[in-house]
């Protein structure tokens, strides 16, 4: 899986999300490093709990359950690009 | 007790049925008698290990008669369970059909008796029916964890069935004779002087042809209830006369009763209360979910109850006398038992939320599997789903169903339908994360095994 095909994975699941609360992201220049949570795109806790096994499902294990915390989507690529090096 | 009732029966009553043959009770006497002849006079204890239900019936009745403890074992425990077991509850009398070396340890004191007794029938005789005081002795079956040996007394099992005056009631045997429910029906048919159908096996073509020999009355829990009824819906079965239903072991849907009710109309539809350790507690009748709220201001057949902090307590006399392998004892306090069922109380009813141990802690917040299998059970093309815990490093838990689906049916619809309807009726905390299809929720006697 190539970086855009990573970026464009973990974007999808989180629009997913954020949509079934009613929310849509906003697709600006710099959405990939607003953070995810509440004071950016609006993922409360339950919905990153969703997120994190949304990542399990798809990639075989999520940074939530590594003890890592990412803040924003490009921190997440980040943390998949890592791994897979 | 029970021989006594076997006694008042008229000889050409129809105790039992199987798929072969009808067991008049001058049969049963003539088998017992038999299987008496080879049995020491006096024995303690009697374990039983027999794949026919007629023959355990009469294993039963004979242990009666010596004034045994009859230990009924499941069908299916593995060599090293009834090892266990033996060692847990002390040496008897081994009754089974099963091969010694297959079975047990090599033992001295343990004497195996196996065969067929069976096979030849002996002139009649009649039986000195003295009334001695034994025990059952029987297993929980281990949803919840592993199984453990709960001992009642014979005499005040049978004191507790119910004298219905709805004679000539054909009971389907769903329950092996191993469960608390399956020696319900037992007692139940020879207290009221009924019949118990032994089916061929328990999948569906073997049921049906013994619902249509004659079958009205079966006691089975949900989960079988939702197969059977699913299987039945594609079929005519306006042949099928069932006019007595029971359901219990699990919590009873509202849309469960309706379903049955529409397939078999003439029916009347009973949920039972009935744990293998409390015995059979209270029923309701009026086929609504729940229990009425009046339930807790009066007795209901001499069995009280009351709500503390959301958790159901009941004064009962029925429950076992203890437990044999386990030093866990029946939490009573002022004689008031703690089930374990959470309760909620809506308008004049009360419903059952689920097992204390089975709550999902999603964040704090208390989740309730039985909530929201019932959301998901009303969604079409569902046959039946498990919810449990999934770990989870944000949330300590989230909510996982494990879903059995109709077959030839959009999958993708019926998970887009979940969806929804799990958004509507459910907070975010209570909504599955995981929805999976699998081929079949495992399952003991019927019911689906809650410990993960």
């Amino acid at each position: 899986m190539c970086d855009k095909e990573l970026e464009n994975e973990i974007v999808s699941i989180i629009k997913d999300i954020l949509s079934e609360k009613g929310k849509k992201i906003n697709i600006d220049k710099d959405y990939l490093n607003k953070s995810i949570y509440e004071d950016g795109l609006g993922l409360d806790s339950m919905s990153t709990a969703v997120l994190s096994v949304k990542l399990e499902e798809k990639f075989g294990f999520d940074p939530y359950s590594e003890g890592e915390f990412p803040r924003t989507i490009n921190e997440l690529i980040g943390f998949y690009k890592k791994v897979k090096k | 007790m029970i021989l006594h009732y076997l006694s008042l029966l008229e000889d050409n009553h129809v105790l039992v049925k199987d798929y072969k043959m009808s067991y008049y009770k001058k049969d049963i006497i003539i088998n017992l008698s038999e299987f008496l002849s080879y049995l020491p006079k006096k024995l303690d204890k009697i374990y039983v290990l027999l794949k026919n239900s007629y023959e355990l019936i009469i294993a039963i009745f004979a242990a009666n008669y010596i004034g045994a403890d009859v230990c009924v074992l499941n069908y299916n425990y593995t060599k090293e369970e009834i090892n266990k077991i033996i060692e847990e509850l002390g040496e008897g009398f081994f009754i089974t059909d099963k091969d010694k070396s297959e079975l047990i340890k090599q033992s001295e004191k343990i004497t195996i008796e196996y065969g067929n007794f069976f096979n030849k029938k002996l002139g009649y005789s009649i039986i000195d029916l003295n009334k001695k005081d034994s025990n059952l002795i029987i297993m929980t079956t281990g949803t919840t964890g592993s199984p453990k040996a709960v001992m009642y007394n014979w005499d005040r099992l049978v004191n507790q069935v119910k004298k219905n005056t709805d004679k000539n009631l054909s009971w389907l045997l769903v329950y092996p004779l191993n469960h608390f429910a399956g020696i319900q029906v037992l007692l139940y048919s020879l207290v009221n002087q009924g019949t118990i159908n032994i089916p061929r096996s328990n999948s569906f073509l073997d049921l049906y042809d013994s619902i249509n020999n004659g079958v009205n009355a079966i006691s089975a829990t949900p989960t079988f209830w939702r197969m059977l009824i699913g299987y039945f819906k594609k079929m005519d079965i306006t042949n099928l006369n069932i006019r007595r239903i029971t359901l219990g072991g699990e919590i009873v849907h509202q849309d469960l009763i309706d379903n049955i009710k529409k397939v078999f109309p003439n029916s009347s539809i009973v949920h039972v209360y009935a744990t293998t350790e409390l015995g059979s507690c209270f029923s309701v009748k009026d086929e609504k979910e729940g229990f009425p709220i009046s339930y807790l201001q009066r007795k209901v057949g001499n069995v009280e109850l009351k709500i503390i902090d959301g958790e159901l307590y009941l004064k009962t006399d029925k429950h076992m006398l203890k437990y044999l392998n386990s030093n866990i004892k029946l939490s009573i306090v002022n004689d008031w038992i703690a089930t374990g069922d959470l309760v909620e109380v809506r308008g004049d009813r009360v419903y059952f939320l689920g097992r204390k141990n089975e709550v999902i802690n999603v964040g704090g917040i208390k989740v309730f599997p039985a909530k929201v299998e019932k959301e998901i059970l009303e969604v079409d093309g569902v046959k039946n789903v498990r919810v449990h815990a999934k770990k989870n490093p944000i949330m300590g838990n989230v909510v996982c169903a494990d879903l059995e689906i109709e077959e030839n049916i959009d999958m993708n619809k019926v998970i887009n339908d979940i969806k929804n309807k799990c958004a509507h009726k459910l907070n975010k905390y209570e909504q599955p994360v995981v929805l999976r299809v699998v081929g079949r929720i495992d399952r003991l006697n019927e019911k689906i095994i809650r410990r993960s």
